[in-house]
């Protein structure tokens, strides 16, 4: 049971005509280069791409994806609408991370997660100790402290329903 | 910033995902953070993904109905064999500027196909067709350029259905003929012809089990023949 990366970093350009028309297209790039290299690659070839077309490069998006190659299956009465909210502080604003269908022993009898589980610990630590600076809020501001840790539910979106529906 | 997506499937099958921003896509940190959560949670999670956008500050848009370039290019695995191909679309581009997107070694060095082969060196005009007259691509090319007009397209795309339908109608030899002649539309093409033809075909498609199958090949010729000409 492993992540296994994609074979290449995927790189989407969007454009948009005088109409306002939009459209995109997309662009590969091996990994196993550092990312700073992928960015410039990206960058070479959005040069390219401006000067062939007459539509405006309003931008590109860079991924990468890695998949689980052995699931070993969810467990049993595991439902993702049970979400174990988390709530940082970055600064002092603050960001969201939520687990979908978080452990039930992981929630205390009053709706809190266990801050003090093995389990906890390790995720407060990714996050806050070691790697610290990597993780942030959305305006690239370090995450410092936890704020909030509760069990809360979601609606699910016609998207996201089951795949066998019961009467 | 990174935004990074790590999905879950519970045991109905009902998939969600959770979402961390990252300064920078350190995989070592994605790989702890992952762990983590699958401590915490008795869901399965499949697959993880990070991203970055990187917008221009000139939003203003641009450019017309000049047509959409698509270059297909072979993908080999470090100078062997052609494994793989990458089709690539170029919105409102004219076919001579397209042709040399890929015109510069350095530029072509480490980017890839889908599947992660190799986009080699290309050169430019290497075995490319350059009329319908010419030849269809073949093993030997590096890559070929298609252009088709923008409305074109859009109506192909519209009447994808009368599309296929127009493919099983005719024996298989002249299908062939008339998928590769649309797929292969040049610029310069008198494409107001082509679309009234094409219009008219899709219309008695469109009819059902009444068409006239001749009416159908003759306007089919016809577009072949005005196609060859240009």
């Amino acid at each position: 049971m492993a992540l296994v990366p994609d074979p290449v970093y995927t790189v989407t350009y969007t454009f948009q005509d005088e109409t306002g028309s939009k459209a995109t297209t997309q662009a590969y790039i091996r990994q196993g280069i550092v990312i700073d290299d992928v960015i410039a690659r990206a960058n070479a070839l959005a040069a390219a791409l401006r000067n062939v077309s007459n539509a405006q490069l309003t931008g590109y998006t860079i991924s990468r994806g890695w998949t689980e190659d052995a699931p070993a299956g969810a467990g049993g009465g595991s439902r993702v609408e049970r979400k174990g909210r988390t709530i940082w502080l970055a600064d002092t604003y603050k960001t969201r991370i939520d687990i979908p269908s978080i452990a039930t022993g992981q929630v205390l009898p009053d709706g809190a997660l266990n801050r003090n589980s093995v389990q906890f610990l390790v995720l407060r630590a990714v996050l806050l100790t070691d790697f610290v600076g990597d993780f942030t809020d959305s305006r690239g501001v370090s995450l410092d402290a936890l704020a909030a840790a509760y069990e809360s539910y979601t609606r699910t979106t016609p998207k996201r329903q089951p795949t066998r529906k019961l009467a | 910033m990174w935004r990074l997506r790590v999905w879950f499937r519970d045991a109905s099958g009902t998939t969600s995902y959770t979402g961390a921003w990252m300064r920078s896509p350190n995989e070592t940190a994605i790989f702890a953070f992952v762990s983590a959560l699958r401590g915490l949670s008795d869901a399965q999670i499949t697959h993880v993904d990070v991203m970055r956008r990187f917008p221009y500050s000139s939003q203003l848009p641009s450019g017309r109905d000049r047509g959409i370039s698509v270059l297909v290019h072979r993908a080999v695995d470090s100078g062997g064999p052609e494994l793989d191909a990458f089709p690539m679309w170029v919105p409102e581009s004219e076919i001579d500027a397209a042709r040399s997107l890929w015109g510069y070694p350095t530029l072509a060095q480490d980017y890839a196909s889908k599947a992660g082969y190799n986009i080699d060196n290309p050169a430019p005009g290497d075995g490319e067709p350059v009329s319908l007259d010419n030849e269809y691509p073949d093993l030997t090319d590096d890559y070929y350029l298609v252009a088709v007009r923008r409305n074109f397209w859009h109506r192909l795309l519209r009447d994808a259905r009368a599309y296929n339908t127009l493919a099983m109608t005719l024996p298989d030899q002249q299908a062939r003929r008339v998928r590769l002649d649309i797929r292969d539309l040049f610029l310069g093409v008198p494409m107001r012809e082509v679309l009234e033809r094409l219009d008219r075909i899709i219309e008695l498609l469109e009819n059902g089990g009444g068409a006239n199958t001749d009416e159908i090949q003759q306007l089919l010729l016809q577009i072949i023949a005005a196609l060859g000409s240009s």
